[in-house]
């Protein structure tokens, strides 16, 4: 039973990609090992740290808690996502301006979540933020600075409609 | 950290899934959001030999306001209902409990259906089931039947769902003019796994209460029906000594256990505080249909 | 204590909030941590079975069915690995030697000891076979905690030891006790901290791979401190440390608890050089919280007050739950020792005297988190002296005033013998009183709740962080070891005049590439684009102590300012041999080496540096030696205090027992502040760890040793939602005995964080003045402390209160 190979083609970051699967390689792994987007991390396998958050069909979903197979035909958006070649997005570029990581573990599923937020909402309350980071855990920050490169990537998301998190 | 083998199956309606589970029976699991199962799958405390992934049954998500009920497709994702206009009108309960049920990208994922089903003591959705008389609808060979939330959780991680069969179809009454509810609970920290909770919702005659249905979690391996409170509720005003009245019941009604998260002492006060704010809560809405 | 003197280290950067350089591939998600690398050809994965009891002999195990597992290459138990390795050895007492193997080999003593490894094609496919190892064990009677393991008749660990203590140190100022006895005021307590788990957010793990050929091993591994990695598995395998090389990537945090070399790295490299095979592992994070822990404490702490509130004396019996083994050669003493050396804090303490101690247990092995022991030293003290104020009418503030150490009483060497030569306690104290508005909140405070029904309370919390100490300091400790107290640069100017700085400390996450860089920059005159730091390869950086302790700015800093130096002079000289002016009148800035005054008289540093490798059209001053490169070593010649005041308000809502951080304050001193925005991220993110550690953090064993907190569910850290702003200000009083003048930041956040917390819940309770001992102050420990029976649930006033979020 059960290691049998499945083709999973789906579209990753706008790229149409496939590769092989046992039914039960967690989406994370396959993102990290299969596509060798490393960006995503694993911080915990039990769906607890959000380190490992990506956007499925546009929604926040934690690729520890989804097996590879689910993915097939879905549009997944990663952290390798967010900059173009040449510059970092107003989220990333304020992240960095507010000293938003330290190890920087975490950093990725913490952007996507962010992005998430920003993408739905463009002027969120300083709670509706802590609410939406609160299933991402950061060991090293406090939080506040990342709180901090939030808002300010929401003013700027607010000062320039055309503007994309 | 990583997940036992298991055959994928992923079909696409509900006549392929009572197939499905005809054949593998206790063997299979249905998959849903996946929020619950797959950490317990990876900790490997699960390991079904047939994962029934629910996830491109697209007849199974929806939520549908028929006459006096509102029916809930298993799959429909909690963060879609916490935020459905129909149900924050007609299940404010609902809405309510579901806006306690994890973070963002858990509920983003985790369904309606999935949690009822998985039955965590100190999940949500139970409680709000519970408290609202809600109708289960089960399916499997033997065909459809119907069993109400009292008879549908039988313990901790354990419902009236026999391994050939799968939730169906969730139906809650539709709140009558003028009812009101409310959700609450306490957890170690603010995001975090509740320690004891309470669902309430009351309907109203007037300034008074005509029906109380009041459930604690975190008291017991499921929630539970607070029926002493509910009746000492009965055609009592919203006010402070109703409040009162109904925490000093609640306390002497629950009997829990200490864990090592919390003692029995305080999930029996932390319950009957909890009842109390749900009351003094309620009486500070305006109305059911402003939330 | 005499060093040669630098100039103060000056520039365009040092000072600035330089964005971290670190931070834009990081963000990309082009970090490069442990599993991120690309993977060896012929990779095997390796997973642990571990122990499922606290204490065992180990009868038969059965590996046949696990053999036969598809994708399994090998499995082997511990006496297999006995044949490849040698155990790590502490020193216990004077001559006894504890010895831990690498796995078990006939007794298990903790929950998740390894017992045995499996060697197979994928990560999944070593977690199938795991399950088929069959183990039988004969349990034993397991000790578990501080107390059971003093007592005379507990289970023993080690059969040749006489009981389970480890580790004991004495010290006393004569005349201890009998001022003791003569004083007017005593006052007591024992002081506990339930043990955390770090929660870095990475991790352990490593690649292992051995070349055969040349008999070298090359470990990509999370070590905090790579050399002593290196030196302990050159030892266990019998290599030469020049034959290992130890590589740590991008780090994901460490606090402490990846300092330790753990049995699995061993094991590993054991196996890929008997395989001749790369292997990898990576820890799970069930594994991460069950298997290593820090802070497991219970110190005794008494003082001693005259009539006017000023301290007299101060002895202490502090215990220090080791876990099952001391884990290298210092672990044994070092958060026992620690405590010996802290309980002062910033306080003038004339007599002094301790037994510090150290247990092992049936659990799992400690080490150093994050503060190590002053954290409860402070919370221990600060307790201590508010107890006092009260019994004798003082103000908590006013009897730290009278006890602090001030400007005037510089140097004060304490009765440890370690001398503070900066002292902005009083000021830290008063812009902390100021910023907090802490006599605003005492005017208005009622003892009542507010209208929310919450009980509010404020406390500040003193504290002076012992940072940056050099070998002689942790020779005095009983430390000498791996953990020397210097650390090395490197630093070299390319043919190109870009500069790259080799560094001893490993970073996990400290921004290192950041702060070393603004130095160098500075001091090499170039821009900070054309800095590089390196610090993670054994095989490229020089000999040294690694981060921890507070130490990095200190020691890696004073040693770039000595190889820049070195580097800088002599690009001057090669400059004013081209200009034809003095070496003195060069002044390097801007990738330019120009004449003071002068501006158009200058020559690139690149032409510098095509000059000193000779590939250039001009010469080299006569005696030059060839290229551009210094190693330098700095050991800071003491330790230095940095001191910091902190000051919370929280909420307690007695409704539920939830205590909220409204308000945080810190003014600290960290003496040269290198970049604010990297020290304030420091201290916050280090008192959010402690509002974790005090609120809601504790890694729980039950009475049998199982523990329970084997899931980040189990076991919550703060989330963005259970945190308050944190208000950060600095006092800059620099060293005067480091180069530089820089004090270090890591840990202070950490150490005031939980008096401060805890003094400020108590203050809010203070109609009932609890006295709090123990952590983590959970809803249902409140309640308790409010008077809450846990049986009954009786205690508290029943009437419903407050109201909902």
């Amino acid at each position: 039973m059960s290691n049998e190979m499945i083709t999973v083609a789906l579209t990753v970051n706008g790229q149409p990609m496939s590769a092989q699967a046992e039914p039960r390689m967690l989406l994370a792994d396959f993102i990290r090992h299969r596509l060798r987007l490393t960006g995503t991390h694993v911080g915990c396998a039990h769906g607890a740290c959000g380190a490992c958050t990506v956007q499925v069909e546009g929604e926040p979903a934690r690729s520890c808690l989804m097996f590879a197979v689910q993915a097939d035909g879905c549009a997944i958006e990663t952290v390798e996502s967010l900059a173009d070649d040449d510059s970092l997005s107003p989220l990333q570029e304020e992240f960095r301006n507010h000293h938003a990581l330290q190890c920087g573990f975490c950093t990725p599923g913490m952007l996507m979540s962010a992005h998430a937020l920003l993408s739905r909402k463009r002027d969120p309350s300083e709670a509706e933020i802590r609410r939406e980071i609160a299933g991402n855990l950061c060991r090293c920050t406090g939080y506040n600075n990342i709180v901090k490169a939030i808002q300010a990537t929401a003013r700027r998301l607010q000062a320039d409609p055309e503007l994309k998190p | 950290m990583k997940p036992p083998p298991f055959d994928y199956c992923s079909p696409s309606t509900v006549e392929e899934v009572v197939d499905l589970l005809g054949r593998h029976g206790a063997d299979a699991r249905i998959l849903a959001g996946g929020q619950s199962l797959v950490p317990l799958m990876n900790l490997r405390l699960m390991r079904p030999g047939v994962l029934i992934d629910l996830n491109r049954c697209r007849e199974l998500d929806y939520i549908e306001h028929r006459g006096d009920e509102l029916a809930f497709g298993p799959m429909v994702r909690q963060i879609k209902a916490a935020q459905s206009p129909l149900v924050r009108q007609h299940c404010p309960l609902v809405a309510q409990a579901l806006s306690w049920a994890g973070p963002v990208a858990v509920r983003s994922r985790a369904t309606v259906g999935g949690t009822l089903a998985h039955a965590d003591r100190v999940a949500e959705l139970p409680a709000a089931a519970l408290a609202l008389d809600a109708t289960m609808v089960i399916q499997g060979p033997r065909g459809r039947r119907e069993v109400p939330a009292q008879a549908f959780f039988l313990g901790d991680l354990t419902t009236a769902v026999e391994p050939d069969e799968f939730l169906r179809e969730i139906r809650f009454p539709v709140a009558a003019p003028g009812a009101r509810s409310h959700f609450c609970e306490v957890s170690v920290r603010q995001e975090g796994v509740a320690v004891v909770g309470v669902a309430m919702h009351l309907d109203m005659v007037g300034d008074r209460i005509a029906k109380a249905a009041v459930v604690a979690m975190g008291v017991d391996a499921i929630p539970q029906r607070l029926m002493q409170v509910e009746q000492a509720l009965q055609a009592r005003a919203l006010d402070a000594q109703t409040a009162e009245l109904a925490s000093r019941c609640a306390f002497d009604q629950v009997d829990p256990a200490t864990d090592p998260y919390a003692s029995a002492g305080y999930r029996r006060h932390v319950v009957a505080q909890l009842v109390g704010r749900a009351l003094h809560s309620i009486a500070a809405q305006e109305s059911l249909y402003e939330q | 204590m005499s060093h040669t003197k630098h100039p103060a280290i000056q520039g365009r950067y040092v000072g600035t909030a330089v964005p971290r350089r670190e931070d834009e591939r990081l963000l990309r998600g082009l970090g490069r941590y442990l599993d991120d690398l690309p993977e060896p050809g012929g990779l095997f994965y390796l997973g642990f079975l571990r122990s499922p009891h606290a204490h065992a002999r180990i009868q038969s195990i059965g590996l046949d069915a696990a053999l036969a597992a598809s994708g399994v290459h090998a499995i082997y138990t511990g006496a297999m690995l006995a044949q490849w390795t040698s155990p790590m050895a502490t020193p216990v007492g004077a001559q006894a030697q504890l010895l831990r193997h690498n796995m078990a080999i006939d007794r298990v003593r903790y929950v998740g000891e390894p017992v045995a490894v499996v060697v197979a094609s994928s990560p999944y496919l070593v977690e199938d076979a795991l399950e088929l190892i069959e183990v039988d064990y004969e349990a034993l009677p397991a000790t578990i905690s501080i107390d059971q393991a003093l007592q005379a008749d507990s289970p023993r660990l080690y059969d040749d030891l006489p009981g389970n203590v480890v580790f004991e140190a004495r010290h006393a100022v004569p005349g201890t006790d009998a001022a003791f006895e003569q004083a007017a005021h005593r006052f007591s307590d024992t002081f506990s901290s339930s043990r955390l788990c770090g929660v870095a957010m990475e991790t352990r793990g490593f690649v292992a791979s051995f070349d055969k050929g040349q008999g070298k091993l090359t470990l990509w591994s999370t070590a905090h401190l790579p050399h002593k990695e290196r030196w302990e598995v050159a030892q266990a395998l019998g290599l030469q440390e020049k034959n290992v090389r130890i590589i740590s990537p991008d780090v994901g945090g460490s606090f402490g608890l990846k300092t330790v070399t753990h049995p699995e790295v061993v094991v590993g490299a054991a196996i890929a050089r008997h395989l001749g095979r790369p292997v990898k592992w990576q820890q799970d994070r069930p594994e991460d919280l069950a298997l290593m822990h820090g802070r497991d404490f219970q110190f005794h702490v008494e003082i001693a007050i005259d009539d006017q509130g000023v301290l007299i004396g101060v002895r202490h019996n502090p215990v220090v739950n080791l876990g099952a083994y001391p884990l290298w050669v210092t672990t044994a003493g070092l958060d026992a020792a620690g405590a010996g050396h802290h309980m002062m804090g910033p306080y003038k303490v004339p007599y002094y005297a301790y037994c510090a101690r150290s247990v092992v247990t049936n659990t799992a092995p400690t080490a150093s988190y994050r503060g190590v022991a002053a954290p409860i030293c402070a919370f221990a003290m600060e307790s201590l002296l508010e107890r006092a104020a009260d019994s004798l009418g003082l103000d908590p503030i006013e009897i730290r005033r009278r006890n602090l150490i001030r400007r005037e009483d510089l140097p004060y060497t304490n009765a440890v013998g370690v001398t503070h030569d900066t002292a902005s306690n009083i000021e830290c104290l008063d812009r902390a009183l100021e910023l907090s508005s802490y006599l605003d909140f005492r005017a208005q405070q009622s003892g009542q709740p507010g209208e929310d029904g919450k009980f509010r309370g404020m406390a500040i919390a003193c504290m002076a962080d012992h940072t940056g100490q050099g070998t002689s300091v942790t020779r005095a400790r009983g430390q000498a070891s791996r953990w020397p107290g210097y650390d090395g640069a490197l630093v070299k100017i390319e043919p190109d005049g870009k500069a790259s700085v080799h560094l001893s400390l490993a970073s996990q996450g400290q921004g290192h590439a950041t702060v070393f860089a603004q130095m160098a920059a500075d001091q090499l005159g170039l821009r900070i684009e054309d800095v590089t730091v390196e610090a993670s390869d054994t095989a490229s950086v020089p000999f040294g102590t690694g981060a921890g302790a507070s130490r990095g700015a200190v020691a890696g800093g004073g040693a770039v300012i000595k190889a820049c130096t070195r580097v800088a002079d002599k690009m001057k000289r090669i400059a004013a041999t081209l200009l034809e002016v003095s070496p003195e009148d060069i002044i390097l800035s801007e990738g330019t080496a120009s004449v003071n005054g002068v501006a158009e008289m200058s020559v690139s540093i690149e032409k510098i540096a095509q000059t000193a490798y000779m590939i250039g059209p001009s010469n080299m001053p006569q005696g030059e030696s060839i290229g551009l490169d210094a190693m330098e070593f700095y050991d800071p010649p003491s330790s230095s205090y940095s001191m910091a005041c902190h000051a919370a308000q929280v909420a307690v809502d007695p409704a539920t027992g939830l205590v909220t951080v409204e308000r945080y304050y810190v003014v600290h001193d960290c003496g040269r502040v290198l970049n604010p925005q990297i020290v304030d991220g420091q201290i916050a993110g280090a008192v959010v760890q402690g509002i974790g550690a005090v609120l809601m953090e504790a890694a729980r064993y039950s009475d049998e040793g199982q523990p329970i907190a084997t899931t980040l569910l189990d076991y919550p850290i703060p989330t963005a939602m259970d945190v308050p702003e944190i208000v950060i200000e600095h006092i800059e009083t620099p060293s005067t005995v480091t180069l530089g003048g820089m004090k270090g930041a890591g840990e202070s956040g950490a150490v005031g964080v939980v008096p401060a917390l805890i003094l400020a819940v108590s203050d809010a309770l203070s109609a009932s003045r609890p006295r709090i001992t123990t952590m983590p102050l959970t809803p249902s420990r409140m309640l308790e402390i409010m008077g809450l029976d846990p049986v009954t649930g009786q205690g508290l006033p029943q009437t419903p209160v407050g109201v909902d979020r």
